[in-house]
Protein backbone atom coordinates (compact mmCIF):
# COMPACT_ATOMS: atom_id res chain seq x y z
CA UNK A 1 0.00 0.00 0.00
CA UNK A 2 2.78 2.66 1.18
CA UNK A 3 4.60 1.59 -2.11
CA UNK A 4 1.69 2.51 -4.43
CA UNK A 5 1.11 5.73 -2.51
CA UNK A 6 4.69 6.54 -2.92
CA UNK A 7 4.69 5.77 -6.85
CA UNK A 8 1.32 7.87 -6.89
CA UNK A 9 3.14 11.06 -5.52
CA UNK A 10 6.40 10.52 -7.91
CA UNK A 11 3.48 10.44 -10.73
CA UNK A 12 1.66 13.66 -9.78
CA UNK A 13 5.00 15.74 -9.28
CA UNK A 14 6.14 14.29 -12.41
CA UNK A 15 2.82 14.60 -14.03
CA UNK A 16 3.08 18.46 -13.01
CA UNK A 17 6.74 18.67 -14.15
CA UNK A 18 6.32 17.44 -17.66
CA UNK A 19 3.17 19.95 -17.72
CA UNK A 20 5.63 23.38 -16.91
CA UNK A 21 7.57 21.93 -19.04
CA UNK A 22 5.16 21.63 -21.73
CA UNK A 23 3.68 25.43 -20.99
CA UNK A 24 7.49 26.39 -21.26
CA UNK A 25 8.33 25.25 -24.28
CA UNK A 26 5.16 26.59 -25.86
CA UNK A 27 5.88 30.09 -24.83
CA UNK A 28 9.11 29.56 -25.98
CA UNK A 29 8.46 28.85 -29.50
CA UNK A 30 6.41 32.22 -29.20
CA UNK A 31 8.89 34.90 -27.64
CA UNK A 32 12.31 36.28 -29.29
CA UNK A 33 13.19 37.71 -25.82
CA UNK A 34 13.98 33.66 -24.27
CA UNK A 35 16.82 34.19 -21.98
CA UNK A 36 18.74 30.87 -19.84
CA UNK A 37 21.07 31.66 -17.34
CA UNK A 38 22.99 29.65 -14.82
CA UNK A 39 23.74 30.03 -11.73
CA UNK A 40 25.38 28.27 -8.86
CA UNK A 41 26.91 28.31 -5.36
CA UNK A 42 29.16 26.43 -3.51
CA UNK A 43 30.47 25.31 0.25
CA UNK A 44 33.45 23.27 1.06
CA UNK A 45 33.43 23.06 5.17
CA UNK A 46 34.82 20.51 6.91
CA UNK A 47 33.25 19.80 10.68
CA UNK A 48 34.82 18.56 13.52
CA UNK A 49 33.22 18.19 16.89
CA UNK A 50 34.40 16.81 19.83
CA UNK A 51 32.06 14.05 21.47
CA UNK A 52 32.26 10.54 20.27
CA UNK A 53 28.89 9.41 21.36
CA UNK A 54 26.83 12.07 19.24
CA UNK A 55 27.05 12.01 15.29
CA UNK A 56 26.65 15.36 14.13
CA UNK A 57 24.66 16.91 11.43
CA UNK A 58 23.53 20.26 10.09
CA UNK A 59 20.10 19.27 9.23
CA UNK A 60 17.20 17.08 10.16
CA UNK A 61 16.85 15.61 6.85
CA UNK A 62 21.11 14.87 6.91
CA UNK A 63 23.31 11.86 7.89
CA UNK A 64 24.54 11.82 11.13
CA UNK A 65 28.11 11.69 10.70
CA UNK A 66 31.58 10.70 13.02
CA UNK A 67 34.07 13.36 13.20
CA UNK A 68 35.72 14.97 11.12
CA UNK A 69 34.26 15.42 7.94
CA UNK A 70 33.64 17.33 5.10
CA UNK A 71 30.06 15.80 4.27
CA UNK A 72 27.86 17.94 7.05
CA UNK A 73 28.14 21.48 6.03
CA UNK A 74 29.67 21.24 2.41
CA UNK A 75 26.89 22.14 -0.59
CA UNK A 76 26.94 22.36 -4.00
CA UNK A 77 23.82 23.83 -5.85
CA UNK A 78 23.49 25.01 -9.41
CA UNK A 79 20.21 27.08 -10.50
CA UNK A 80 18.72 27.59 -14.34
CA UNK A 81 16.60 30.84 -14.79
CA UNK A 82 14.43 30.56 -18.15
CA UNK A 83 13.14 34.21 -19.04
CA UNK A 84 10.87 33.79 -21.41
CA UNK A 85 9.15 37.04 -21.46
CA UNK A 86 8.97 39.96 -19.25
CA UNK A 87 5.40 38.41 -17.73
CA UNK A 88 7.08 34.58 -17.71
CA UNK A 89 9.68 32.80 -16.41
CA UNK A 90 10.82 29.57 -14.54
CA UNK A 91 13.36 28.65 -12.12
CA UNK A 92 14.94 25.39 -11.44
CA UNK A 93 17.58 24.72 -8.43
CA UNK A 94 19.25 21.48 -7.53
CA UNK A 95 21.46 21.57 -4.34
CA UNK A 96 23.56 18.53 -3.53
CA UNK A 97 24.20 17.88 -0.09
CA UNK A 98 24.42 15.19 2.70
CA UNK A 99 20.65 13.91 2.67
CA UNK A 100 20.17 10.58 4.22
CA UNK A 101 17.49 9.59 2.19
CA UNK A 102 19.02 10.26 -1.16
CA UNK A 103 15.86 10.18 -3.39
CA UNK A 104 16.38 12.57 -6.35
CA UNK A 105 13.24 14.87 -5.16
CA UNK A 106 15.23 15.23 -1.69
CA UNK A 107 17.91 17.41 -3.90
CA UNK A 108 15.47 19.61 -5.93
CA UNK A 109 14.79 22.80 -4.03
CA UNK A 110 13.10 25.17 -6.74
CA UNK A 111 11.10 23.94 -10.30
CA UNK A 112 8.52 26.49 -10.59
CA UNK A 113 7.04 28.40 -13.62
CA UNK A 114 6.21 32.06 -12.66
CA UNK A 115 3.48 34.63 -14.08
CA UNK A 116 3.76 38.01 -13.46
CA UNK A 117 1.00 39.80 -14.87
CA UNK A 118 1.49 42.90 -12.95
CA UNK A 119 3.72 44.81 -11.35
CA UNK A 120 2.54 43.67 -7.57
CA UNK A 121 1.36 40.49 -8.52
CA UNK A 122 3.06 36.76 -8.73
CA UNK A 123 1.90 33.17 -9.72
CA UNK A 124 4.31 30.32 -8.98
CA UNK A 125 3.39 26.92 -9.78
CA UNK A 126 5.26 24.03 -9.39
CA UNK A 127 7.95 23.44 -6.44
CA UNK A 128 8.34 26.36 -4.33
CA UNK A 129 10.38 27.22 -1.19
CA UNK A 130 7.97 27.20 1.37
CA UNK A 131 9.45 30.06 2.90
CA UNK A 132 8.52 29.57 6.26
CA UNK A 133 11.70 31.40 8.03
CA UNK A 134 13.64 34.41 7.56
CA UNK A 135 16.43 32.62 5.47
CA UNK A 136 14.62 29.19 4.24
CA UNK A 137 14.66 31.02 0.85
CA UNK A 138 18.57 30.55 0.71
CA UNK A 139 19.76 28.64 3.81
CA UNK A 140 22.14 26.51 0.99
CA UNK A 141 23.66 29.59 -0.07
CA UNK A 142 26.82 29.78 2.55
CA UNK A 143 27.81 32.65 0.61
CA UNK A 144 24.86 35.07 1.63
CA UNK A 145 24.87 34.42 5.51
CA UNK A 146 27.75 35.51 7.78
CA UNK A 147 27.62 31.74 9.85
CA UNK A 148 28.76 29.00 8.63
CA UNK A 149 25.30 27.45 8.70
CA UNK A 150 21.77 29.19 9.59
CA UNK A 151 21.57 28.52 13.63
CA UNK A 152 21.22 24.88 13.94
CA UNK A 153 18.32 25.03 16.41
CA UNK A 154 15.79 26.94 14.20
CA UNK A 155 16.91 25.89 11.01
CA UNK A 156 17.70 21.95 11.35
CA UNK A 157 13.84 21.05 11.88
CA UNK A 158 12.92 23.15 9.43
CA UNK A 159 14.79 22.03 6.55
CA UNK A 160 11.84 18.98 6.90
CA UNK A 161 9.86 21.09 5.39
CA UNK A 162 11.94 23.19 2.84
CA UNK A 163 9.61 23.20 -0.16
CA UNK A 164 6.26 22.59 -1.27
CA UNK A 165 4.42 21.60 -4.23
CA UNK A 166 1.41 23.50 -5.35
CA UNK A 167 0.84 27.45 -5.90
CA UNK A 168 2.43 30.40 -4.85
CA UNK A 169 0.54 33.75 -4.83
CA UNK A 170 2.69 36.47 -3.98
CA UNK A 171 1.29 40.70 -3.79
CA UNK A 172 3.96 43.22 -3.49
CA UNK A 173 3.02 46.51 -2.03
CA UNK A 174 4.71 49.89 -1.08
CA UNK A 175 3.17 51.03 2.77
CA UNK A 176 4.73 53.74 3.91
CA UNK A 177 8.40 54.16 3.28
CA UNK A 178 8.64 50.52 3.34
CA UNK A 179 7.84 47.27 1.11
CA UNK A 180 5.58 44.81 1.92
CA UNK A 181 5.46 41.19 0.51
CA UNK A 182 1.65 38.72 1.45
CA UNK A 183 2.73 34.99 0.54
CA UNK A 184 0.18 32.20 -0.22
CA UNK A 185 1.03 28.81 -0.53
CA UNK A 186 -0.88 26.26 -1.08
CA UNK A 187 -0.03 22.61 -1.92
CA UNK A 188 1.83 19.64 -0.79
CA UNK A 189 5.18 18.31 0.76
CA UNK A 190 6.91 14.89 1.44
CA UNK A 191 9.40 15.26 4.01
CA UNK A 192 11.94 12.22 3.81
CA UNK A 193 14.09 11.27 6.47
CA UNK A 194 16.11 8.35 7.27
CA UNK A 195 17.45 7.01 10.66
CA UNK A 196 19.05 4.13 11.36
CA UNK A 197 16.00 1.58 11.18
CA UNK A 198 15.01 3.06 7.58
CA UNK A 199 13.16 5.54 5.78
CA UNK A 200 10.30 8.21 7.84
CA UNK A 201 8.38 9.76 5.27
CA UNK A 202 4.97 11.49 5.23
CA UNK A 203 2.80 14.04 2.88
CA UNK A 204 1.88 16.73 4.75
CA UNK A 205 -0.98 17.74 2.27
CA UNK A 206 -3.31 20.59 2.45
CA UNK A 207 -0.31 22.52 3.35
CA UNK A 208 -1.87 26.56 3.42
CA UNK A 209 1.11 28.77 4.37
CA UNK A 210 0.80 32.75 4.74
CA UNK A 211 3.66 34.78 5.17
CA UNK A 212 3.92 38.17 5.61
CA UNK A 213 7.61 40.26 4.99
CA UNK A 214 7.86 43.93 5.53
CA UNK A 215 11.45 45.87 4.83
CA UNK A 216 11.72 49.12 5.66
CA UNK A 217 15.15 51.11 5.55
CA UNK A 218 17.99 48.70 6.94
CA UNK A 219 15.12 46.61 8.64
CA UNK A 220 13.25 43.62 7.98
CA UNK A 221 10.47 41.73 9.63
CA UNK A 222 8.99 38.83 8.66
CA UNK A 223 6.01 36.47 10.33
CA UNK A 224 4.24 33.07 9.06
CA UNK A 225 1.73 30.80 9.73
CA UNK A 226 1.72 27.47 8.41
CA UNK A 227 -0.60 24.42 8.52
CA UNK A 228 -1.16 21.03 6.84
CA UNK A 229 -2.34 17.22 7.49
CA UNK A 230 -0.16 14.53 8.09
CA UNK A 231 -1.21 11.50 5.38
CA UNK A 232 -0.04 8.42 4.82
CA UNK A 233 3.20 7.96 6.78
CA UNK A 234 5.94 5.71 5.97
CA UNK A 235 7.70 4.55 9.31
CA UNK A 236 10.15 1.89 9.39
CA UNK A 237 8.82 -1.52 10.60
CA UNK A 238 5.61 -0.07 11.79
CA UNK A 239 3.63 -2.47 10.55
CA UNK A 240 5.60 -5.13 12.66
CA UNK A 241 4.68 -2.54 16.54
CA UNK A 242 1.07 -2.72 14.97
CA UNK A 243 1.26 -6.08 15.17
CA UNK A 244 3.13 -6.60 18.28
CA UNK A 245 0.18 -4.01 20.00
CA UNK A 246 -3.04 -5.51 18.39
CA UNK A 247 -1.41 -9.12 19.72
CA UNK A 248 -2.02 -7.97 23.39
CA UNK A 249 -5.51 -8.06 24.71
CA UNK A 250 -7.12 -4.51 24.93
CA UNK A 251 -8.09 -5.01 28.75
CA UNK A 252 -4.13 -6.01 29.21
CA UNK A 253 -3.02 -2.78 27.24
CA UNK A 254 -5.98 -0.27 27.75
CA UNK A 255 -3.96 2.00 25.78
CA UNK A 256 -3.36 0.15 22.66
CA UNK A 257 -5.20 2.94 20.23
CA UNK A 258 -3.83 5.62 21.65
CA UNK A 259 -0.07 4.02 21.13
CA UNK A 260 -1.17 3.26 17.53
CA UNK A 261 -2.56 6.31 17.15
CA UNK A 262 -0.07 8.81 18.27
CA UNK A 263 2.72 7.15 16.84
CA UNK A 264 1.37 6.21 13.12
CA UNK A 265 0.71 10.34 12.91
CA UNK A 266 -2.20 9.33 10.10
CA UNK A 267 -4.35 12.50 9.80
CA UNK A 268 -3.00 14.69 12.30
CA UNK A 269 -2.81 18.15 12.01
CA UNK A 270 0.72 20.29 12.02
CA UNK A 271 1.05 24.14 12.65
CA UNK A 272 3.83 26.26 12.35
CA UNK A 273 4.25 29.48 13.73
CA UNK A 274 7.41 32.02 13.38
CA UNK A 275 8.22 35.66 13.56
CA UNK A 276 11.47 37.13 12.96
CA UNK A 277 13.27 40.27 12.92
CA UNK A 278 16.81 41.68 11.06
CA UNK A 279 18.41 44.84 11.23
CA UNK A 280 21.03 45.43 8.68
CA UNK A 281 23.01 48.43 9.05
CA UNK A 282 26.19 50.02 7.69
CA UNK A 283 28.25 48.05 11.02
CA UNK A 284 25.74 45.70 12.80
CA UNK A 285 23.85 43.01 11.59
CA UNK A 286 21.57 41.84 13.99
CA UNK A 287 18.68 39.34 13.46
CA UNK A 288 16.14 37.33 15.71
CA UNK A 289 13.60 34.73 14.92
CA UNK A 290 11.34 32.26 16.99
CA UNK A 291 9.12 29.53 15.82
CA UNK A 292 6.69 26.89 17.11
CA UNK A 293 5.39 23.54 15.69
CA UNK A 294 2.88 22.03 16.96
CA UNK A 295 1.66 18.50 16.33
CA UNK A 296 0.03 15.17 17.94
CA UNK A 297 2.63 13.08 16.13
CA UNK A 298 5.24 11.48 18.31
CA UNK A 299 7.50 11.04 15.83
CA UNK A 300 7.85 14.81 14.53
CA UNK A 301 8.30 16.31 18.10
CA UNK A 302 6.31 19.76 18.65
CA UNK A 303 8.54 22.08 19.43
CA UNK A 304 9.78 25.75 20.56
CA UNK A 305 12.81 26.91 18.63
CA UNK A 306 14.76 30.57 18.57
CA UNK A 307 17.99 32.61 17.51
CA UNK A 308 19.27 36.09 18.33
CA UNK A 309 22.63 36.88 16.47
CA UNK A 310 24.74 39.84 16.45
CA UNK A 311 27.82 40.85 13.71
CA UNK A 312 29.57 43.30 13.35
CA UNK A 313 30.99 44.59 9.71
CA UNK A 314 34.85 45.59 9.86
CA UNK A 315 35.88 45.86 6.27
CA UNK A 316 36.33 42.54 4.75
CA UNK A 317 35.56 40.92 8.04
CA UNK A 318 32.48 40.34 10.03
CA UNK A 319 32.82 38.85 13.40
CA UNK A 320 29.61 36.89 15.05
CA UNK A 321 28.34 35.88 18.40
CA UNK A 322 24.53 33.90 18.56
CA UNK A 323 22.71 31.75 20.36
CA UNK A 324 20.09 29.40 19.86
CA UNK A 325 17.59 26.96 21.13
CA UNK A 326 15.62 24.15 20.39
CA UNK A 327 12.72 22.62 23.20
CA UNK A 328 10.55 20.16 22.75
CA UNK A 329 7.13 21.06 23.93
CA UNK A 330 6.03 18.17 25.90
CA UNK A 331 9.28 16.84 28.08
CA UNK A 332 7.42 14.78 30.25
CA UNK A 333 5.17 13.16 28.20
CA UNK A 334 5.55 9.14 28.61
CA UNK A 335 2.94 5.69 28.36
CA UNK A 336 2.54 4.32 31.55
CA UNK A 337 3.01 0.89 31.91
CA UNK A 338 -0.48 -1.16 32.81
CA UNK A 339 -1.25 -3.24 35.74
CA UNK A 340 -0.67 -6.39 34.52
CA UNK A 341 -3.05 -8.98 36.15
CA UNK A 342 -0.70 -11.61 37.73
CA UNK A 343 -2.33 -14.30 36.18
CA UNK A 344 -1.12 -13.04 33.20
CA UNK A 345 1.14 -15.63 31.26
CA UNK A 346 5.02 -14.40 32.11
CA UNK A 347 5.98 -13.99 28.38
CA UNK A 348 3.09 -11.70 27.77
CA UNK A 349 3.82 -9.68 30.84
CA UNK A 350 6.77 -9.16 29.53
CA UNK A 351 6.04 -8.58 26.06
CA UNK A 352 3.95 -5.78 27.54
CA UNK A 353 6.52 -4.10 29.58
CA UNK A 354 8.68 -4.38 26.84
CA UNK A 355 6.25 -2.94 24.36
CA UNK A 356 6.05 0.03 26.61
CA UNK A 357 9.52 0.57 27.51
CA UNK A 358 10.20 0.66 23.94
CA UNK A 359 7.65 3.35 22.89
CA UNK A 360 9.17 5.38 25.83
CA UNK A 361 12.57 4.71 24.69
CA UNK A 362 11.87 6.06 20.95
CA UNK A 363 9.96 9.16 22.60
CA UNK A 364 12.83 9.99 24.30
CA UNK A 365 15.35 9.47 22.01
CA UNK A 366 13.40 12.03 19.62
CA UNK A 367 12.53 14.83 22.44
CA UNK A 368 15.01 17.92 21.92
CA UNK A 369 16.49 20.18 24.77
CA UNK A 370 19.33 21.56 23.04
CA UNK A 371 21.00 24.99 23.34
CA UNK A 372 24.12 26.24 21.46
CA UNK A 373 26.69 29.52 21.82
CA UNK A 374 28.00 30.30 18.95
CA UNK A 375 31.26 32.66 17.78
CA UNK A 376 33.03 32.82 14.98
CA UNK A 377 34.51 35.19 11.84
CA UNK A 378 33.36 35.60 8.52
CA UNK A 379 36.19 36.87 5.44
CA UNK A 380 35.01 38.36 2.83
CA UNK A 381 38.79 37.93 0.90
CA UNK A 382 38.12 38.19 -2.43
CA UNK A 383 34.53 38.96 -4.68
CA UNK A 384 32.08 35.76 -4.68
CA UNK A 385 34.35 34.35 -2.34
CA UNK A 386 33.99 34.12 1.55
CA UNK A 387 35.89 32.04 4.27
CA UNK A 388 34.84 31.18 7.62
CA UNK A 389 35.47 30.12 11.25
CA UNK A 390 32.96 28.79 13.34
CA UNK A 391 33.16 27.42 17.14
CA UNK A 392 29.75 25.98 18.49
CA UNK A 393 29.23 24.76 22.14
CA UNK A 394 26.11 22.91 22.27
CA UNK A 395 24.31 21.67 25.56
CA UNK A 396 22.00 18.82 25.37
CA UNK A 397 19.97 18.54 28.67
CA UNK A 398 18.65 15.02 29.48
CA UNK A 399 17.17 13.23 27.80
CA UNK A 400 16.86 13.37 23.85
CA UNK A 401 19.31 13.99 21.00
CA UNK A 402 16.88 14.91 18.62
CA UNK A 403 18.29 17.17 16.61
CA UNK A 404 21.63 14.79 15.97
CA UNK A 405 22.48 11.03 15.84
CA UNK A 406 23.68 8.77 18.49
CA UNK A 407 26.32 6.16 18.45
CA UNK A 408 25.63 5.25 22.29
CA UNK A 409 22.16 2.74 23.12
CA UNK A 410 19.02 4.97 23.91
CA UNK A 411 18.98 3.71 27.35
CA UNK A 412 22.90 5.42 27.67
CA UNK A 413 22.17 8.69 26.72
CA UNK A 414 22.10 11.96 28.86
CA UNK A 415 23.34 15.03 29.60
CA UNK A 416 25.55 16.20 26.54
CA UNK A 417 28.36 18.70 25.99
CA UNK A 418 29.85 18.68 22.58
CA UNK A 419 31.89 21.54 20.54
CA UNK A 420 31.99 21.73 16.78
CA UNK A 421 34.86 23.78 15.08
CA UNK A 422 33.72 24.32 11.39
CA UNK A 423 36.07 25.85 8.41
CA UNK A 424 34.74 26.59 5.38
CA UNK A 425 34.96 28.45 2.33
CA UNK A 426 31.74 29.40 0.14
CA UNK A 427 31.62 30.95 -3.39
CA UNK A 428 28.92 32.00 -5.76
CA UNK A 429 29.07 31.81 -9.53
CA UNK B 1 88.69 61.47 -36.39
CA UNK B 2 87.80 58.65 -34.63
CA UNK B 3 86.90 61.17 -31.53
CA UNK B 4 84.17 62.74 -33.93
CA UNK B 5 83.08 59.66 -35.27
CA UNK B 6 82.28 58.36 -31.09
CA UNK B 7 81.02 61.43 -30.25
CA UNK B 8 78.69 61.19 -33.94
CA UNK B 9 77.76 57.98 -32.88
CA UNK B 10 76.98 58.74 -29.38
CA UNK B 11 75.09 61.68 -30.42
CA UNK B 12 72.65 59.11 -32.63
CA UNK B 13 72.49 56.48 -29.91
CA UNK B 14 71.46 59.60 -27.20
CA UNK B 15 68.59 60.49 -30.19
CA UNK B 16 67.15 57.07 -30.38
CA UNK B 17 66.94 56.57 -26.56
CA UNK B 18 65.30 60.32 -27.07
CA UNK B 19 63.02 58.89 -29.45
CA UNK B 20 61.93 55.75 -28.03
CA UNK B 21 61.31 57.57 -24.54
CA UNK B 22 59.36 60.15 -26.13
CA UNK B 23 57.27 57.37 -27.81
CA UNK B 24 57.23 55.63 -24.66
CA UNK B 25 56.55 58.66 -22.59
CA UNK B 26 53.44 59.50 -25.10
CA UNK B 27 51.91 55.77 -24.08
CA UNK B 28 52.21 56.36 -20.46
CA UNK B 29 50.96 59.70 -20.65
CA UNK B 30 47.52 58.43 -22.89
CA UNK B 31 47.07 55.81 -20.89
CA UNK B 32 47.21 57.98 -17.42
CA UNK B 33 44.83 60.31 -19.27
CA UNK B 34 42.62 57.99 -20.17
CA UNK B 35 42.38 56.29 -16.77
CA UNK B 36 42.15 59.82 -15.31
CA UNK B 37 39.41 60.66 -17.63
CA UNK B 38 37.40 57.30 -17.16
CA UNK B 39 37.79 57.58 -13.29
CA UNK B 40 37.20 61.63 -13.63
CA UNK B 41 33.66 60.36 -15.20
CA UNK B 42 33.27 57.99 -12.79
CA UNK B 43 33.70 60.09 -10.04
CA UNK B 44 30.95 63.09 -11.23
CA UNK B 45 27.47 63.30 -9.74
CA UNK B 46 25.41 60.10 -10.83
CA UNK B 47 22.21 60.41 -12.20
CA UNK B 48 19.51 57.83 -13.06
CA UNK B 49 18.66 57.67 -16.42
CA UNK B 50 16.52 56.10 -18.72
CA UNK B 51 15.92 55.64 -23.01
CA UNK B 52 14.87 59.04 -24.16
CA UNK B 53 11.81 56.99 -25.93
CA UNK B 54 10.68 55.69 -22.33
CA UNK B 55 7.05 56.23 -21.09
CA UNK B 56 8.96 57.17 -17.40
CA UNK B 57 10.07 60.81 -16.90
CA UNK B 58 10.56 60.52 -13.30
CA UNK B 59 11.28 58.76 -10.49
CA UNK B 60 11.56 59.15 -6.89
CA UNK B 61 14.35 57.57 -5.03
CA UNK B 62 12.43 54.93 -3.30
CA UNK B 63 11.20 53.73 -7.11
CA UNK B 64 14.61 53.89 -7.59
CA UNK B 65 15.29 51.65 -4.68
CA UNK B 66 12.50 49.55 -6.06
CA UNK B 67 13.85 48.95 -9.02
CA UNK B 68 17.93 47.96 -8.42
CA UNK B 69 17.14 46.35 -5.26
CA UNK B 70 15.16 43.81 -6.95
CA UNK B 71 11.29 44.32 -5.30
CA UNK B 72 9.34 45.44 -8.88
CA UNK B 73 10.32 44.24 -12.48
CA UNK B 74 8.52 47.46 -13.51
CA UNK B 75 8.69 51.60 -13.58
CA UNK B 76 5.74 52.58 -11.57
CA UNK B 77 3.80 53.39 -14.86
CA UNK B 78 3.91 49.30 -15.08
CA UNK B 79 6.16 49.28 -18.18
CA UNK B 80 8.90 46.77 -17.50
CA UNK B 81 12.86 47.56 -16.15
CA UNK B 82 15.83 46.42 -17.24
CA UNK B 83 18.51 47.95 -14.90
CA UNK B 84 22.25 47.90 -15.55
CA UNK B 85 24.95 47.76 -13.22
CA UNK B 86 28.62 50.31 -14.18
CA UNK B 87 31.49 47.56 -13.67
CA UNK B 88 32.27 45.20 -11.30
CA UNK B 89 34.79 46.92 -8.51
CA UNK B 90 34.10 50.51 -10.38
CA UNK B 91 33.91 53.61 -7.70
CA UNK B 92 31.03 54.94 -9.75
CA UNK B 93 29.39 51.60 -8.70
CA UNK B 94 29.72 51.41 -5.03
CA UNK B 95 29.36 55.24 -5.03
CA UNK B 96 25.77 54.44 -6.06
CA UNK B 97 24.46 51.97 -3.69
CA UNK B 98 26.13 53.83 -0.62
CA UNK B 99 23.84 57.12 -1.72
CA UNK B 100 21.12 54.52 -2.52
CA UNK B 101 20.51 52.31 -0.18
CA UNK B 102 24.34 53.27 2.27
CA UNK B 103 25.20 49.35 1.51
CA UNK B 104 28.78 48.48 0.61
CA UNK B 105 29.14 47.04 -2.87
CA UNK B 106 30.16 43.28 -0.98
CA UNK B 107 26.79 43.84 1.18
CA UNK B 108 24.80 44.47 -2.60
CA UNK B 109 26.50 41.49 -3.67
CA UNK B 110 25.77 38.96 -0.68
CA UNK B 111 21.96 40.27 -1.03
CA UNK B 112 21.97 40.01 -4.71
CA UNK B 113 23.00 36.09 -4.56
CA UNK B 114 20.12 35.61 -1.54
CA UNK B 115 17.74 36.81 -3.99
CA UNK B 116 18.70 35.13 -6.74
CA UNK B 117 18.71 31.85 -5.43
CA UNK B 118 16.29 32.21 -3.60
CA UNK B 119 14.71 32.75 -7.04
CA UNK B 120 12.53 36.08 -6.76
CA UNK B 121 15.23 38.22 -9.32
CA UNK B 122 17.99 38.87 -11.14
CA UNK B 123 20.34 41.44 -10.47
CA UNK B 124 20.81 44.48 -12.63
CA UNK B 125 22.78 43.70 -16.17
CA UNK B 126 26.39 43.38 -15.62
CA UNK B 127 28.42 46.10 -18.11
CA UNK B 128 31.55 46.07 -18.88
CA UNK B 129 32.76 49.53 -18.76
CA UNK B 130 30.89 52.81 -19.22
CA UNK B 131 30.45 53.27 -22.94
CA UNK B 132 28.61 50.15 -22.66
CA UNK B 133 26.08 51.30 -19.70
CA UNK B 134 25.74 54.11 -22.12
CA UNK B 135 24.60 51.57 -25.38
CA UNK B 136 22.79 49.43 -23.32
CA UNK B 137 20.46 52.64 -22.25
CA UNK B 138 20.59 54.04 -25.90
CA UNK B 139 19.66 51.03 -27.39
CA UNK B 140 17.20 49.50 -24.71
CA UNK B 141 13.84 51.39 -24.68
CA UNK B 142 13.27 49.85 -20.81
CA UNK B 143 16.40 50.01 -19.89
CA UNK B 144 17.64 52.29 -16.54
CA UNK B 145 20.58 53.12 -15.57
CA UNK B 146 22.94 55.68 -13.51
CA UNK B 147 25.71 57.05 -14.68
CA UNK B 148 27.76 60.42 -14.72
CA UNK B 149 26.07 63.52 -15.53
CA UNK B 150 28.92 64.78 -18.57
CA UNK B 151 28.55 61.08 -20.56
CA UNK B 152 24.22 62.07 -20.87
CA UNK B 153 22.89 62.09 -24.31
CA UNK B 154 20.28 63.41 -26.22
CA UNK B 155 19.15 59.71 -26.26
CA UNK B 156 18.61 59.81 -23.02
CA UNK B 157 16.59 61.48 -19.97
CA UNK B 158 17.52 62.34 -16.24
CA UNK B 159 14.41 60.62 -14.06
CA UNK B 160 16.29 60.93 -10.45
CA UNK B 161 19.24 62.59 -9.27
CA UNK B 162 20.87 62.48 -6.10
CA UNK B 163 20.56 65.73 -3.52
CA UNK B 164 23.61 67.23 -2.72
Amino acid sequence: MFSSLVRSCHQSITGMTLSIAAVMAGLMAHSALAEVTFNGFATVAVTTHSNDDIQYRSSLVNRPRNSPSLAPDSVLGGQVNYYINDRWDAVAQVVLQDRADTAASNYLEMAFLRYRPTRHWSFKLGRVNSNLYMLSEYKPVGYAQIWARPPLEFYSNASVVSSVDGLEVVHSQDVGEGFLELGLIVGQTQPRLKGSSGKLRANFKELVSLSARYSWKEWQFKSTYASGTVDNPQIPQFDVFTQAVNSVPSQLLPQQDELLTRFSGEGDRIKYLAGGVKYDGERWNVQGEVGSVDVDWLLFTSLRFGYLSVGYYMDEFTPFVSVSGAQSKDMDFRFSTPDIPPSTPPELAAGIVGLIAGSNATITDLLVDQYSLSAGVNWHFYPSWVAKAQLDHIRMDNPGTGLFGNNALIDDVGEERMNVFTLSVSTVF
Amino acid sequence: MKEVAIFSLLTRLLQVMVQRASWLMVCILLCLSSATVSQAAQDEPLVVVVNQASGVDTLTKKEVVDIFMGRYNRFPNGQVAYPVDLPQGSSGKSHFYMQLVNQSERKIQSYWSRLLFSGRAKPPEASESLPDVVNYVVSNEEAIAYLPRTLITSEMKIVFQFSS
